[in-house]
């Protein structure tokens, strides 16, 4: 996570980044303005090995375990950008699904959309989020900082053994295990790295432009990296809220 | 078509400067084309009576749908007060921007500042309704 905000403040002018990566253990993030003071039981979270932390966008809690992440950062000019990338990624992410067989689509506008503290993000779709077989299969949050946004996302690969209500502080319910993923959807397993390169093609494709794969951090972005690391590594920043 | 009343300042940052009645004092709020574009307010940060900022300085968050931005005060000043109301309904914001939704009132440090706002016009121009 802290990547993903090194790499938005980092951007340079004209340039836009897609980064796509997975995580090395169960973590449980957290929406930037959402309650989470009493709603999980940190003694859970230890035993089950799985870690946390506070994002830098909004929405809700996501307990990002077998899936891809990916996090899109590009200018934006004003306020209405914010919807129009949202919904291009979420396009993107669309056809990325059907080239590898999944019919998807995005969620239609229901009621008002919902508050930080309504629950786990995978609970409930909002409008626009990319949904299979009627239940949300990527769920997304953007940040702007500036003249640029970060837009990053979960699209699940298949189901984690931890299961968000497994962490949760005894007489809190949080809902959070209500997502499909890649794998119900077809049967069988599908590789991380098919997943990702054919999410990398559908959104190259959708954003235009010529892109360079790059394997790491440049000396800028490595030391905005550690310049946030503190912060994100702050029990009481994810906690204290 | 968004409201943009004639007697208010603007920012290129899609905020709003009302004049009070007590002198130096503005209430600060989001226009009505700032709210449209980012559709439903879910939650607002807002600082505390007494706080202080310069000019663009980052006062608060506002979150919509999904997508947090930053607030950036429009003038060098202290905060008088913030809006309690939004703390239980965001959505004011959407529905009253220049009324019930508004976030802060400031007071006014340096007036020079407000000539370097924009007027009405000026920002019907900004956001293409001019």
């Amino acid at each position: 996570m802290a990547v993903d905000e090194a790499l938005a403040r980092c951007r340079r002018p004209g340039e836009a980044t897609l980064r796509i990566y997975r995580w090395a253990r169960p973590t449980l993030s957290l929406g930037r303005n959402q309650p989470a003071r009493g709603r999980y039981d940190p003694h859970a979270l230890r035993s089950l090995g799985v870690d946390a932390v506070r994002r830098p966008t909004g929405g809700r809690e996501v307990l990002h375990d077998r899936e891809l992440t990916y996090a899109v950062v590009v200018p934006v000019a004003g306020p209405g950008s914010l919807r129009t990338v949202y919904h291009q990624v979420n396009r993107a992410l669309v056809q990325a699904l059907a080239a590898m067989g999944v019919r998807g689509g995005l969620a239609e506008p229901g009621e008002r959309s919902p508050r930080p503290d309504a629950g786990a993000c995978f609970g409930e779709p909002a409008a626009g989020e990319v949904m299979a077989a009627g239940r949300k299969l990527v769920g997304s949050a953007q940040v702007r900082l500036g003249a640029t946004l970060l837009q990053h996302g979960s699209l699940l690969l298949d189901r984690s053994p931890v299961g968000l209500e497994s962490l949760a502080a005894p007489g809190h319910g949080v809902g959070g295990d209500r997502g499909v993923t890649l794998r119900e959807l077809l049967g069988a397993p599908l590789s991380f790295d098919h997943v990702a390169s054919t999410v990398e093609a559908a959104l190259a494709g959708s954003f235009g432009g010529s892109w360079t794969r790059a394997s790491g951090l440049d000396p800028e972005e490595e030391g905005r990296v550690r310049s946030l690391l503190p912060a994100y590594l702050d029990a009481d920043r994810t906690w204290g809220r | 078509m968004a409201r943009i009343p004639d007697d208010l300042f603007y920012t290129e940052e899609h905020e709003y400067l009302k004049a009070t009645d007590e002198e130096g004092v503005f209430q600060v709020g989001v226009t009505d084309y700032a709210q449209g574009e980012l559709g439903d307010i879910v939650f607002l940060e807002l600082p505390s009576a007494g706080d202080t900022f310069s000019r663009m300085d980052t006062f608060g968050t506002i979150e919509a749908v999904k997508a947090v931005s930053d607030l950036y005060a429009p003038v060098t000043g202290e905060i008088i007060a913030a809006n309690d109301a939004l703390d239980d309904d965001p959505s004011l914001v959407n529905s009253d921007p220049y009324g019930a939704g508004w976030m802060v009132r400031i007071r006014v440090t340096d007036p020079s500042e407000l000539d370097a706002l924009l007027g009405a016009d000026a920002y019907r121009e900004l956001v293409g309704e001019g």
